[in-house]
């Protein structure tokens, strides 16, 4: 066919069609004027959120005008932003835009599987292998320069290992158990306490939220039932009194992949034990009487139900008299963990690298620190660039 | 500003399409430019000194070319080859500076780095466009602008300005005159801009993230399967976004009246490769034809010289599309594909049935992608090695089959859509008379749309493919 006759066709065609949508174009026209004029005004008269539950961030607000955001751009920036941010129903948009995404078959949204069973699942990051490299020699150097101090370390390994069942079928998922051997075999005076199997022998149960990337009180109760040994606790408690604080937390998870289904529900594990304490944050100064702050469930994030989230340093003094002192190196899954330590350490000293910037000879020394943990879970263990600095705070 | 974020159709076009409508008929056109001109600086404000530096530099070039082509055709000659070189030298410095700069850097054993600027959104096609109006002045064609605001219309028309169609001068002068706005046109200009948004928010995007993800695993660890799946998605995903901007663009544009040329027309049904180019991007083919394959001689000289100038025209098509080896090979390999489609395999091919030279056409066009999604030259080998399972790939494995999983509705429905059947069906869908199907087709458009803006929402940060060119 030359292009002289296609050329012919498709005028043709367009003058035929254009015939018959004239009629068709007014319906067409109401509907799309009326939706334009509806949601951008309710838009631009409606008051503005200043933060998403859903996706658990600031939104952005209206932004001023000025010549110099005017010429750099920002000013329009600025305007676009604002008007995706506070758009009329954005969190109900955003929903049907993810129904209709898993209606043609997406399994995962923003980095998360979503799973079977309503389980939202994290997908690990890639390693960090440098940094994980400089963090393990730093660990295994903090350990020759304390031989005094039992230094051991439990990394968690995340849901996307224990509940593989849940995963998408063939979801692409890193060996999480090679990694650890990995690192276990690269550990020198540092005892690897490991929680696998632990985990897998119960992961029917929920060892960790649906909607949120950190495990669960009885996840981490599993797995203490499974270190109790390797932490030298001769007679572990066994008995909780077990404390539903929440069934309405929807996680980080749920922010990330926008998909709102599930509920979680929070639980405390107190140990029946005769045991007191009292918790004191180094960087504000204060002091209370228990691990748990209420108030964070009136917040978004309920997990911060322990502690009230991660802070630099905490410490954790009990009527416990054991002698044992403990130094913990930890992320946010040793949150939920701490629980059940306080009825055999006098002394537990939480460390955050994340945030803790000084001298950790120091700490051991003024505490009278006799033992030593690193309780991570794999994901962040492998990605974390501070542990090393804070180690080698000591070799100065 | 794309098309397809939130603030172009809910603020930007209304308050555009208001203002022009209110203004005398006489202003109409000033109204378009400064609208332009505010699109246009959206993204980078100062360069808005430059894009009307731009325009007066060939508004005053085409008035000379003119005046001289009465009387010296040597001087015209030589205007129009210093005005040519200074718009080859500009969009040669925002787009292939870097590349060649760090290519010499690393021949002379440096670190291959050098510091670039962004280039003005836009600037191959409005630059293509500009060429093309110095050249029909010179050539006699048309006469040379007159009316500066005509002609700032014609560089800085917001709906073709940052991805075409390329209009050549010849084509839009008569309507820059006279375009007035028409019920008709309206909603048959809205109607094709909500295709063109769906085909880019509701197909693109999603083929996207399947393409995204497959290409994000080495190469070496793909699977046969999982090199077909991206090399396809990636097809109908390129195929959607850029064929989805170009009906955004014409259906803006015949809004404001203007019938902009028709870019995309079913490329996947090709019958061949010359086909295929017909169908595809055909306003930039056009433009090579017209201003760089027929002055050349085009295959009226000799096989030898048609040869040459084919190779001519594809490896400056490769290099318009970017600054990289894997755009020139992806030239070539056109280039050489049509040369042995006109001159070897013509006779072969017309007692191949048609079927089958489509799907050979379609196979070739995808492998062709290949050279044009990789990043490096190197990688678009090991791929294409991929999809013949070399270095041992093996047929599936899990990641495959995973993203299999997820795709499969969405390529079928990219398969459908890419076909003259989803314009037949869409176009018997809105012909039909009785008050039902009307409403039916206004329901089917107003769900379509309802996903759209879910989706625009949920994909601020996936912006269109075709910026970078």
């Amino acid at each position: 066919m030359d292009s002289q006759e296609r050329k012919r066709r498709i005028a043709a065609r367009q003058a035929a069609a254009r015939r018959n949508r004239v009629n068709q174009g007014l319906y067409l026209g109401v509907l799309l004027a009326g939706l334009l004029v509806v949601l951008t005004l309710a838009t631009f008269f409606g008051t503005d959120r200043e933060y998403s539950e859903s996706e658990n961030r600031m939104l952005a607000q209206r932004p001023a005008f000025s010549a110099a955001a005017l010429a750099d751009g920002s000013w329009f920036a600025g305007l676009e932003d604002w008007f995706a941010d506070q758009f009329t129903g954005r969190d109900g948009w955003i929903s049907a835009n993810l129904s209709l995404r898993r209606a043609l078959g997406q399994q995962e949204n923003g980095g998360v599987y979503l799973g079977k069973d309503g389980y939202l699942i994290q997908q690990p990051e890639t390693p960090n292998q440098p940094a994980l490299d400089r963090n393990l020699a730093a660990i295994n150097a903090f350990a020759a320069a304390h031989p005094d101090l039992s230094c051991r370390m439990t990394l968690v390994p995340n849901a996307v290992s224990i509940l593989a069942d849940k995963l998408p079928a063939n979801a692409p998922a890193p060996d999480q158990q090679a990694q650890l051997e990995t690192i276990r075999s690269s550990l020198t005076g540092v005892d690897f306490l490991d929680v696998t199997q632990a985990l897998q022998a119960h992961a029917d149960e929920a060892l960790y939220y649906r909607t949120d990337h950190h495990w669960t009180s009885l996840g981490a109760s599993y797995a203490f039932a499974a270190m109790a040994q390797g932490l030298e606790i001769a007679q572990p408690v066994t008995e909780y009194d077990i404390y539903t604080v929440s069934n309405t937390f929807q996680g980080t998870l749920a922010s990330k992949s926008g998909c709102h289904d599930s509920y979680d529900t929070v639980q405390l594990y107190v140990p029946r034990a005769q045991v007191d304490y009292k918790v004191t944050y180094a960087s504000s100064q204060t002091v209370t009487a228990t691990l748990y702050d209420r108030t964070a469930l009136e917040s978004k994030d309920h997990y911060t139900v322990f502690f009230g989230g991660n802070h630099p340093r905490v410490d954790i003094d009990t009527t416990a008299e054991t002698g044992k002192k403990l130094l913990l190196f930890k992320d946010s899954y040793a949150n939920c963990f701490v629980q059940f330590l306080t009825p055999y350490y006098e002394t537990i000293v939480m460390v955050d690298p994340r945030y803790y910037y000084d001298n950790i000879d120091t700490l051991i020394k003024q505490a009278g620190i006799t033992e030593v943990l690193y309780l991570y879970n794999l994901d962040t263990f492998q990605t974390d660039t501070s542990l090393a600095d804070v180690l080698e705070t000591t070799e100065k | 500003m794309a098309f397809s974020t939130l603030f172009f159709p809910f603020v930007f076009l209304p308050i555009a399409l208001g203002l022009y409508a209110i203004t005398p008929r006489r202003l109409k056109n000033l109204v378009l430019v400064l609208e332009s001109l505010v699109f246009f600086a959206w993204g980078n404000p100062v360069y808005v000194v430059l894009m009307l530096l731009f325009i007066a530099f060939h508004y005053f070039t085409g008035l000379e070319l003119e005046r001289l082509g009465q009387r010296s055709h040597a001087l015209a000659q030589l205007v129009l080859v210093s005005a040519v070189a200074v718009d080859l030298l500009a969009l040669g410095y925002y787009k292939y500076y870097g590349f060649l700069a760090g290519e010499l850097s690393a021949l002379v054993g440096g670190t291959g780095k050098v510091q670039t600027l962004a280039a003005p959104i836009g600037i191959s096609f409005f630059t293509f466009s500009a060429l093309s109006y110095l050249f029909d002045v010179y050539r006699g064609k048309t006469e040379a602008a007159r009316n500066v605001i005509d002609f700032s219309l014609y560089i800085s028309f917001f709906p073709k300005l940052v991805s075409g169609p390329i209009a050549a001068w010849h084509d839009m002068a008569p309507q820059l005159r006279d375009h007035p706005i028409r019920r008709y046109k309206l909603s048959s200009g809205a109607r094709r801009f909500v295709v063109g948004l769906c085909k880019k928010v509701l197909l693109a995007n999603t083929l996207g993230t399947t393409f995204y993800a497959l290409s994000a695993m080495p190469v070496e660890s793909l699977s046969v399967l999982g090199a077909w799946l991206g090399a396809l998605s990636y097809s109908l995903m390129l195929y959607f976004d850029f064929s989805g901007y170009s009906d955004m663009a014409i259906g803006l544009g015949e809004i404001f009246g203007f019938t902009l040329p028709v870019n995309f027309d079913y490329p996947y049904a090709a019958q061949s490769i010359t086909d295929f180019w017909r169908r595809w991007h055909a306003s930039l083919g056009a433009w090579f034809r017209d201003y760089v394959y027929i002055p050349l001689g085009g295959s009226r000289a000799g096989t030898a010289r048609t040869i040459r100038n084919l190779l001519v025209v594809w490896l400056l098509t490769g290099i318009w599309h970017g600054a990289s080896w894997a755009f020139v090979a992806w030239g070539l390999y056109h280039g050489v594909l049509l040369i042995l489609e006109k001159f070897v395999f013509r006779r072969v091919l017309e007692h191949i049935p048609g079927f089958v030279r489509r799907v050979l056409t379609l196979v070739l066009v995808v492998l062709g992608w290949v050279f044009f999604f990789s990043p490096t030259l190197g990688s678009a080998l090991g791929w294409l090695g991929r999809l013949f399972g070399a270095g041992g790939a093996p047929l599936a494995d899990a990641a495959a089959l995973y993203h299999l999983a997820s795709c499969w509705k969405v390529l079928l429905l990219g398969a459908v859509g890419a076909m003259p059947v989803a314009g037949l069906l869409g176009n018997n869908l809105i012909r039909q008379r009785t008050p039902l199907w009307r409403v039916l087709s206004v329901v089917v458009f107003g769900v379509l749309l309802y996903f759209c803006v879910a989706g625009m929402l949920s994909d601020t940060y996936t912006s269109f493919l075709y910026f970078q060119f």
